[in-house]
């Protein structure tokens, strides 16, 4: 696969979202950041990770994830 | 004389012609409780990701058969990869192939490979034939380059250590989970682009939404391995960097030392509720979410220039999977 010049790396993405849990204003991306630390977030874990439904968090179940 | 009205009957949604194309897979018929759980996992991933195929295959000529096919052939290479990361990582798996043994299970696996790779191929008809050739070259091209992925996951380069160095693993982990996970699902999106005639520009969009969707869902994964119930990765010894971990041991905040000790320190000591504290105090489940939802604005970058009648569609799509609202 081929590199892109562009890529934000996973530091970069730790960096731009310290920046923004800190408050800081920062580039594009961290408009991700913002929509996550806003009063509300965190949709993806509402329901989820302290759920029973977190059984069936694994989208990789296979074999294993019988009925 | 004037012809009869041709009757034509209504359309078969794509998720029923997924399966029926799985259904036509003839290694695993010998091991009846092996099919049956293929063929439910087959179904229920079909519904999932039928809108998000759909959605792609119209930039091109729709959604016919080969489009089908190659849909089915990707969904059992995602299946069959399960009781090999399930063996590798010492993780439980079903009583039909524990019964197997290794060995057996790896066979198997190696046979279905080659039956799955072919078929599209082997059921194309004309045209098609070169076609389906294109979209299952991409299919093998992404699984030699997840197995090369996985072979540095399993060969302990990813293993916390007292004295590692969370910056080197950090930045190794973030390009493993695009070798061993986005090009699969780059595969998907791609194979489907080829199968229906998308044009080249749109074909490479599409292809950058499928690595961006298959980062996130190893995020979810990752996330799943931490927070979730029952053993997980935080059980394991050692414990390999994830993306909760990679966060934690680099973030600036938080109580990086007392973490970076707690995960070295053998699993039958380990404090778990604490490790999981120290995550919760620097907001690791909210980043986790950044991760999702910062892969989503990748693809809306990639997608708005070429393929803007589908984009809503697709990125609609990746809210109602990342959220499970879509059918499972």
């Amino acid at each position: 696969m081929a590199e892109d010049p562009g890529r934000r790396n996973l530091l970069d993405l730790i960096g731009a979202f310290e920046a923004a849990r800190n408050g800081a204003a920062g580039p594009w991306c961290d408009r991700a950041a913002a929509r996550v630390l806003a009063p509300g977030g965190l949709a993806l874990f509402h329901g989820l990770v302290r759920d029973a439904d977190m059984v069936d968090f694994d989208f990789d179940d296979g074999p294993a994830g019988e009925p | 004389m004037t012809a009869a009205p041709s009757i034509q009957a209504a359309p078969r949604p794509l998720a029923e012609r997924i399966a029926e194309s799985a259904s036509r897979f003839r290694t695993l018929a010998p091991y009846p409780a092996i099919a049956d759980e293929f063929e439910r996992s087959v179904a229920r991933r079909a519904r999932m990701w039928a809108p998000a195929i759909e959605a792609i295959a119209a930039e091109g000529e729709g959604a016919g058969d080969t489009v089908a096919d190659v849909a089915a052939s990707w969904l059992a290479m995602v299946h069959l990869s399960a009781p090999l990361d399930q063996i590798l990582d010492a993780d439980p798996m079903s009583s039909q192939w524990r019964q197997l043994g290794p060995i057996g299970a790896f066979e198997l696996v190696l046979s279905f490979k080659d039956e799955v790779l072919a078929a599209p191929i082997e059921r194309a008809a004309g045209g098609d034939a070169t076609t389906a050739a294109r979209a299952a070259i991409e299919l093998a091209a992404a699984s030699l380059t997840a197995a090369i992925g996985s072979y540095f996951d399993i060969g302990g380069r990813l293993s916390w250590h007292r004295g590692a160095d969370p910056a080197r693993l950090a930045l190794l982990y973030d390009r493993i989970v695009e070798w061993k996970c986005g090009v699969i699902y780059r595969a998907l999106t791609e194979c489907v682009a080829v199968a229906a005639g998308v044009p080249a520009a749109a074909r490479r969009a599409f292809a950058a939404f499928g690595l961006h969707t298959g980062v996130a869902v190893q995020v979810l994964d990752d996330a799943g391995g931490v927070f979730g119930p029952g053993e997980g990765d935080l059980d394991k010894d050692p414990v390999k960097i994830t993306f909760p971990l990679a966060y934690a041991l680099n973030s600036s905040q938080g109580s990086r030392a007392e973490l970076a000790e707690l995960l070295a320190t053998p699993r039958s000591a380990r404090d778990l509720g604490r490790v999981r504290e120290l995550l919760d105090a620097i907001d690791t489940r909210r980043f986790l979410e950044y991760l999702v939802e910062e892969r989503r604005d990748r693809c809306d970058a990639a997608l708005a220039p070429v393929a803007p009648r589908t984009r809503r569609s697709l990125l609609d799509w990746y809210d109602d999977y990342f959220r499970r609202r879509v059918p499972a």
